[in-house]
Order: structure tokens, then sequence, then C-alpha cells
């Protein structure tokens, strides 16, 4: 009962951030020194030209009336037109969005499986070597400039090794799978195609693993940290002295324990893989919303600027939503308190 | 171990009056020794903070960091003469690395040091008035959070046009709402306390209150996470570097350095990869660094 | 006559490595338990008596604990040397705990059946406790999973109802958190009961309670140790539940067990100083107002403990010997009493 409340009061809550976001975003976008519109229309425009173009975008209104235009048509489901491909804003983020969603996933995964283990041995061996390693690898991890790992992985594995390929996200002279869900490895296993599920997952092997190590990094010693400290706890002690085997005490009631701690990171986890994946897209020219906020801040193109910063907004309010109502399910203390 | 009370000079009446904070301290180092990391990441630190601020004086082509070019040896691979190799340009890569080093941490501290400095500010507000206050500061520091930084800065960047000052000026911009948060639930709690309840019955002022009982307290938490910020300030500035809305041509920065060897690739391999590593051994240094100062202010955190 | 020795302790002694320094907890602790036993172990808070129990399923933490010499020997057999596999034999099917604090002593997000399911299988069927527990509701495939799974669960729903609660098919599959302080200890103690263990070690279980609840939990603890014929110690820092429920008495100060003997010759004829003091102290119906008489000073710490017997400092019987050699073995000066102190070579 706590629980529906508390979800509901989250929601609502949701409304005013968003509206204080766009607020933000609309005045950054008007304080843009350069004339996006002279740039769209091109040297050789007239000034009646320009003038048509400013009517267009509804420019010539004055500020709080083209915000109030702005997010009627947010509502509607409208978020404005790019002014370089003349696209609606909500067309380019629904056509990027699956590109993105899928790396994010696929480099969660990855973090999940490689650091989990690291973080128990390190927790089980404390101080001794896998413990160490594991510190240093997680610090290397978050040290590291993704987008330059993602280019030396690139120059020795691709291009010298030629194991993997250097960028995007398939093959161009093979058409994609039927499009289900936008999910290039999730459709082409949906269609039963292994071939092409291979050329999928070749193509995001690198991406995902430049993308995974901030999750690694965080996973592994949060974890480790969460572990240590519930090993100290009374029920564990209680469970060794009844008798339980140490493979029962450590992998199902320390585990559990601690992950619930871990659940919580999730949210900000993927804060930072959104912040990665504007760098990896770059380099590995993966057509996701990163790539187009890229785009968009060098033309000054400032609707789907806007559309895309209101976009993520949304996005990561609902991860950390989902991550808190996912707490109540793991968590019998607030789910039957 | 403790010092008479007749202690002779203010260096004898001061250890006494502080001895419960030196004993921490000395906790503290002691902790820190044991962590052969931390010492190894503070060596790093060293030599590279002695590399950066000497830089100037002994990089082999000085003229180099600017905008020079030396057509014939563009191009070149690691050489005895050009350690790192030479650009597109025939630039010194080495002597550019050196130079960004210098920037970059100059620009770090910057960056934290003011997005810190109005984190703390305003969190402090907010925590110590409460009420209204903090509502409204609150709110707005959740605003800012809810987008990762990165799309913020970009933003910014873009807004205000690319420039490595802008750059620096976006990413504070996104950094003080975490310190908000943190000192603002510092502060809350601590204002809780009996001490400060019992400055308050003596008349002092709330300033006073706050810059004397309340912000030393939160001091440990501040400095534990400037310390890992500073890593990300310097990866995050080298990241809009790259994309091209930070330091513009031909300010030698890592971002932009390696953004411009993609181009050559894959043969001018030494362009990208070695300031890159330059770069990753700089945060690292300061990440272990972080983690040991960690590690002497929280040792919850750790063991 | 003389029943069997269960438990003997022999000299042991353990150090604790802190920060600040290396704590000297245990000093040479010595004790016996028969079997068929119900002995108390008291003494005041911090003077190791939760260690001392810790040892004989050898629970105490070992990096920053290390024994330094002594034996722990259960039925015949010294503890500290036995092999992991062993000793967790020892602690499914011969050993029992109950500890001080019923919230933190179970799991708070595994269901009580869960956790009873898990502790009983594994007391039963000790080579099929992981896949038991770990695979959860896969296990069932295997049919001898499924069965010892369903014997375990009945098992737990008649030792709940054993213990007083009520409504234990329904219940048993609730939270801890669900249950109150006293159920919680009664679920802790039908779990430790559950297979008829040799030897039952009670660390303070009412301690954590509502006193209107401990009574009741110690009546509990009464009836099953004679239903089901247990060895028991139990530790406590109340001597009236000592003198209710126990039959041998063990005084234990700063490290060391000062006294030890039955009941009555502890009570009505105490020698130790330290245990002479604790009698004093204790208020009785004769006792004047203003007359309770305390033990002078406090307990010494245990990063620089006093030289010779750690008492001397607050004992009025002190003599110069006291303060260099450290207290003798404990002499029998009566069948049954011992003591170790120097006033009784």
């Amino acid at each position: 009962m706590g629980l529906r409340y508390y979800l509901i009061r989250r929601l609502l809550l949701i409304i005013p951030v968003l509206i204080g976001l766009s607020i933000v975003t609309f005045a950054l976008s008007h304080i843009v020194p350069g004339d996006p519109v002279r740039l769209a229309a091109g040297p050789q425009a007239t000034a009646e030209q320009i003038h048509k173009l400013e009517e267009e975008f509804g420019l010539d209104k004055p500020l709080p009336v083209q915000y109030l235009n702005y997010m009627q048509g947010v509502l509607r489901g409208n978020l404005g037109q790019s002014m370089m491909n003349r696209h609606p804003v909500a067309m380019d983020l629904r056509r990027y969005f699956p590109a993105t969603f899928e790396l994010v996933v696929v480099s969660t995964i990855l973090g999940v499986v490689i650091g989990l283990p690291m973080a128990m041995a390190a927790a089980v061996f404390r101080d001794k070597w896998p413990d160490q390693v594991s510190r240093i690898v997680a610090l290397s991890s978050i040290s590291m400039p993704v987008f330059w790992l993602g280019m030396v992985l690139q120059l020795i594995l691709c291009m010298t090794w030629h194991l993997l390929p250097i960028s995007g996200r398939f093959d161009p002279r093979v058409p994609f799978p039927p499009n289900v869900t936008g999910m290039l490895l999730v459709d082409s296993l949906l269609a039963g195609d292994l071939h092409k599920f291979g050329i999928a997952l070749k193509h995001i092997t690198l991406p995902a693993f430049c993308q995974s190590l901030i999750a690694i990094a965080l996973i592994t010693r949060l974890l480790r940290a969460d572990i240590l400290e519930v090993m100290q706890r009374d029920f564990v002690t209680m469970a060794r002295a009844m008798g339980l085997p140490e493979r029962v005490v450590l992998f199902k009631y320390v585990l559990k324990n601690a992950l619930i701690a871990t659940v919580a990171m999730l949210g900000f986890l993927v804060g930072w893989e959104l912040s990665g994946s504007v760098m990896i897209e770059t380099v590995f020219d993966w057509p996701g919303v990163g790539l187009y906020a890229v785009k968009s801040a060098m033309t000054l193109d400032f609707q789907p600027i806007m559309g895309i910063t209101l976009f993520v907004g949304l996005l990561f309010t609902l991860v950390n939503l989902l991550v808190d109502f996912s707490y109540g399910v793991i968590d019998p203390r607030i789910r039957y308190g | 171990m403790s010092v008479s009370v007749e202690a002779r000079g203010w260096w004898g009446r001061w250890r006494a009056k502080n001895e419960g904070l030196i004993d921490e301290w000395r906790r503290g180092l002691y902790r820190f020794r044991q962590s052969r990391l931390s010492i190894v990441g503070m060596a790093i630190i060293i030599f590279l903070l002695i590399v950066a601020f000497t830089g100037r004086h002994w990089v082999p082509y000085p003229k180099d960091a600017g905008f020079t070019t030396h057509v014939e040896i563009r191009l070149q691979g690691p050489t005895r003469d050009n350690l790192f190799g030479t650009d597109g340009y025939g630039r010194d890569v080495f002597t550019r690395t050196i130079w960004a080093t210098q920037t970059s941490l100059i620009a770090g501290t910057v960056i934290v040091l003011v997005g810190g400095l109005i984190g703390i500010i305003l969190g402090g507000i907010a925590g110590y008035f409460g009420g209204l206050v903090n509502e409204v500061i609150m709110r707005i520091t959740d605003i800012m959070l809810t987008m990762p930084g990165i799309f913020l800065a970009l933003a910014i960047t873009a807004a205000l046009g690319p420039s490595i000052l802008h750059a620096m000026m976006a990413l504070s911009i996104t950094w003080w709402p975490g310190y908000c948060r943190l000192v603002q639930a510092q502060v809350l709690s601590i204002r809780e306390e009996d001490y400060v309840e019992a400055a308050r019955c003596i008349g002092a002022s709330p300033r006073r209150i706050l810059f004397n009982h309340i912000l030393p307290n939160c001091l440990s938490a501040i400095v534990v996470k400037a310390s890992m910020d500073f890593g990300f300030a310097v990866l995050n500035l080298a990241a809009l570097g790259f994309i091209g809305v930070g330091a513009q041509p031909p300010v030698p920065e890592w971002g932009v350095m390696i953004s411009k060897g993609r181009e050559f690739l894959p043969y001018g391999w030494w362009l990208s990869t070695l300031p890159g590593l330059a770069m990753f051994l700089t945060v690292f240094g300061f990440n272990m660094l972080g983690d040991g100062l960690r590690d002497i202010f929280d040792p919850r955190a750790r063991r | 006559m003389r029943n069997e020795l269960l438990v003997e302790i022999k000299d042991l002694r353990l150090d604790f490595h802190t920060f600040d320094g290396v704590s000297k907890v245990l000093n040479g602790v010595n004790l016996k338990i028969w079997r068929g036993d119900i002995l108390g172990l008291v003494g005041e808070t911090g003077c190791g008596k939760t260690m001392t129990a810790l040892s004989i399923p050898r629970l105490i933490p070992c990096p920053p604990g290390q024994i330094t010499s002594g034996q722990v020997l259960f039925e015949g057999e010294d503890v500290l040397r036995k092999t992991q596999e062993e000793i967790r034999l020892l602690r499914a099917k011969k050993l029992a705990m109950i500890f001080q604090d019923p919230t933190t002593s179970l799991n708070p997000v595994f269901s009580i059946g869960d956790q009873m399911t898990d502790i009983i299988g594994s007391r039963r069927d000790i080579s099929r406790a992981s896949r038991l527990s770990l695979l959860g509701g896969l296990g069932n495939i295997s049919p001898a999973i499924r069965e010892l799974r369903q014997a375990a669960k009945e098992r737990a729903i008649e030792m709940l109802q054993r213990v007083g609660i009520g409504d234990a098919p329904k219940r048993i599959d609730d939270y801890p958190h669900q249950f109150s302080g006293g159920m919680r200890q009664r679920v802790l103690i039908a779990t430790a009961l559950s297979e008829a263990p040799s030897l039952l070690i009670a660390d303070e279980p009412t301690t954590a309670l509502d006193v209107s609840i401990q009574a009741q939990i110690l009546r509990l603890i009464e009836e099953l140790v004679q239903e089901l014929n247990l060895s028991t110690l139990l530790i406590t820092h109340n001597l009236g539940v000592v003198a209710k429920m126990c039959q041998r008495v063990a005084v234990m100060y700063a490290g060391v067990i000062v006294e030890c003997g039955s009941v009555i010759d502890i009570f009505k004829n105490p020698k130790h100083p330290y245990t002479l003091g604790l009698m004093r102290a204790i208020p009785t119906y004769g006792t004047k107002r203003g007359e309770i008489k305390g033990i002078p000073g406090s307990v010494p710490n245990f990063l620089a403990p006093p030289p010779g017997c750690r008492f001397h400092p607050r004992c009025e019987h002190a003599t110069p010997r006291c303060a260099e050699e450290p207290p003798p073995a404990p002499m029998e000066i009566a069948p049954g009493h011992e003591v170790s102190c120097f006033l009784y070579p």
C-alpha cells in the first residue's frame, strides 16, 4: 500500500521537474549568438527568405509565446522540426533511440556479467590479489577516456588485425531484419536469422565493451563494498553457526542483500552510460541519440537540442522511477511493510 | 602521547588544543601509507605536476604549442628528435602533449573549484536555512540533475560557442548540483547536532555557525568527492574537445589532438594514441589518489 | 558416576588486531562443560564471554582475531584443528547457537520458512544442502531434493508450533520484520533445536527483549532443554537468571575464568574476590537504603592490561605477588568448585 502511494507521488513530482528542465533548455537555446536561421537558409538567402523561415519556425513571436507554443506541441507529441534536415524531431528520435537503447542494454549486461564475479572474488579474497586486481581494473575503467579506448581498439582490432568491423551498426550491403523492436539483435533473433544476428553482434561488440567499462567499475567497487558490509551482519554468523555450507551463505544470503543496494545504483549507471554514448557513438559512427545530439549541437539546431534534452531528461527520470519501483519489489521490508 | 599542559610556545599550545585532530590525521596517514596503490598514485601525481608546471621550460619545441608549421617533417612517427612524432602540420606531439597536460590540469582544477564553490555555498544555505529556501534550491538542483551532465554541457557550449573557456564554464555549471546536494544533506544532519544548538544559544550569527562549525565537518566528504571529480572534469573537458565544442585548434588539448588524429588512422597512430595515454595516466593517478584519500577520510567505505 | 566431559577449553588465548594495537581479549580461559550440564557463564559486558562461546563452533572472525594458544576440545577432539568440512558437520549436527539480538539474526530478505527449510534441510542431509538452498524451485526436479524440502518444511512447522507460534502453517511464509522481537527469538530457538543437537549455546538470549517477554523465553528454553536433554552453555550478565536456570556457574573477568562451581557453591560460598564483590552487590531483602556496595575501579583496557592478575587493581586482598605473576591455574578447593587466585594455593 505504501509502495503505491510512494510511486504515484514520485510520478507527480516528475512534472514540475520536467517543466523546469524545458524552461532551462529553452532559455539556453535562445542565448545562441550565431544565427541558426541564417545558417539554415544558406549564404545566398535574401532578407525575405530569411523572414519567411523565421515565420515558419515561429521565431518572430515573443519568447514566452514561443515557449507556450512549443510546450503545447510537446504535449501533443510534436517536438519541433530540425532545421537541418527538415525532419520532425520526434521522428528522428524514434529512429535513433533503439540504437542507443540496444547499446545501453548490452553494455549493462556485459558490465554485470564481468563485474559481479569480480566483485565477489574481491570480497571473498579480500586484500589478496583478486582484490587488488579488481581495484586496479575499476580505477582504470573510470580513468579511461572512453573515446580514446575506442579508437585504440579500432586501431588494433579492426584496422590492423581485421577481427571486427570498424564502425557502424550493420553491414551496409545486407538488409536489416524486419523491424519489430528496432533493436537489431532482438529483431534478427525474432526472425530466426542467425547470420544477421552474427553481423549485428560483431558490430556491437566494441562499442558495448567500451560503454560497459563504467558499469564494470561501478559494480565491482560498490558491490564489493556492499558484500563486505553484509558479511559483517549477524544473520551471516547465525547462518554459519547453524551449519549452512559457505557456498549457500555467500551466494544466497549475502548476495541478495548486497544486490539490493546495487540496484539503487542502476539509475545512476544508466545516466552515465547515456553520457558515454555521446562519445562512443561519435567514434563508432553508431546512429543513436548521442550522435544526433552532437550533430545538432555542432549546427546549432536548437529544436533538436531541446527535444533531445527533454527526451533524455524524461528517460533518465523514468529509469530512476523504475529503479525505485524494483527496489520495492526486491526488498520485502518495503513490499510488506 | 599527550602534550603536557604547560607546553611551551605557540606550537606546543596549538598541538595541545588540536590533539584530537592531530590524532585523526596520524591515523589517516597511517592508513594511507598502508595502501601501496595510493602511494603509487601520489607518486604519479607529483611527477605529473612537476612535468606540467615546469614543462614550459624544457619542452623541446615550445613554439609548436601554438600555430606553426614545419611541413617538411609532418606526419612522422616517433623518432629521437620527436619523441611522440609529428602531427599534420609538423608540430612536435610530445611538446603539445606536455602543454596540454598543463592546460588540462589547470582547467580541471578551475572547473572543480568553481563548481564546487557554488555548490557548497548553495548547499550550505539550503541546508542551514531550510524551509522555502531549501525547497527552491533543491528543486533547481533536481532539475539540473535530471540530465546526464554531458548533454547539458553540450547544449551550453553549443549555445555559447565553441571555446575552451565556454567548455569550462559549461562544465562548472553541470558540476555544482552534485556538491549542492552533498553539502545540503550533510548540513541538514549536522544542524541537528548538539554543538550547533549550543553555538546558537550563545548567540553566534548564522554565518559564523555555518563557516566555523558546520562546513569544517563536511570537509572530508567534500575533499573526497573533489578528488574523484577532478578526473572526471578533465575527461569531460577532453570529451567536449573531442566532439569539437571545447578547445579549438591550435590550442593543444588532449581531446582535440585525439580527434584530429583520427583523420590519419591507421597510419598516424601516434597522433591519437600517445596523447590519450598521457591523459589516461594523469586521470588514473588522480583517481588513485582520490581512492587513497577516501581511505583516510572514510575507512568504512573500504574496509 | 560422573558424566563425560562434552566441552573442555584449555588455556585459550585470543588476540584481536585493531588499529590501536593488539587487544588481548582472552587470557587463558579454562572451561569445562559436562554432558547434561546447564552451565551459566557470567561476567560484565566486554569480559570475553561471547568470544569464549564463539570459539566452540569456531566462529571467531579470524583476520582481526588470532588464537595464539590453547585448545577447545569438543567430545575429545580439538575444534581448532579440524577442517572446514568437519566444522560444518559439527555445527550442523552437534551444536545449536542462539544469539543476543533476534532482529539482526534473521536474514531480512527471505521468509522464515525459506530460512528454516534451508537450515533444517542442511542439517539433515549435508550433501544435498547446497542444491536445496541455491537452486530453489528448480531443485524440485530431483525427487530427493523435493522430499528433503518437504520434510524440512514439515519439521519447521512442527518446531514453530512447539515454541508457541500458533498459526505456524500460515506464518511460515512471512518475513522476519512481520514478527515481534519475542516471536523472532522463538523462531531462532525453533531453528536451532530442530535436529536435537548435543550442545546449546545461548548468548544472552533475552537481553534484547522486553522484560515481560524475557520470562516467557527463558521458560521456553528451560522446557526445551529438559525435554531434549540438552547440555547448555548459558551466557548472561543477570545473576537472577543464573540462579533460576543453571546447575553450575562460571564467573569470568577480563578474559579469564576466575571461579567455577555449582550454583549453590558460588552463591552461598564465593571464594574469588571478584565473585565476592558481585554477590555483595546484589541487593537483598535486608539491604538498607544507600548500602549497595559496588566494586571500586573499572574494567581494564584490553590493549594494555595490568600485569599479573587482571583484577588486582580493584582487589581488596591484593598482594604484591598478584601484580607480578599471572594467577594460577584453577585449583579445586571443594568437589566441583574451582578458583583461580593466589589466596587459595
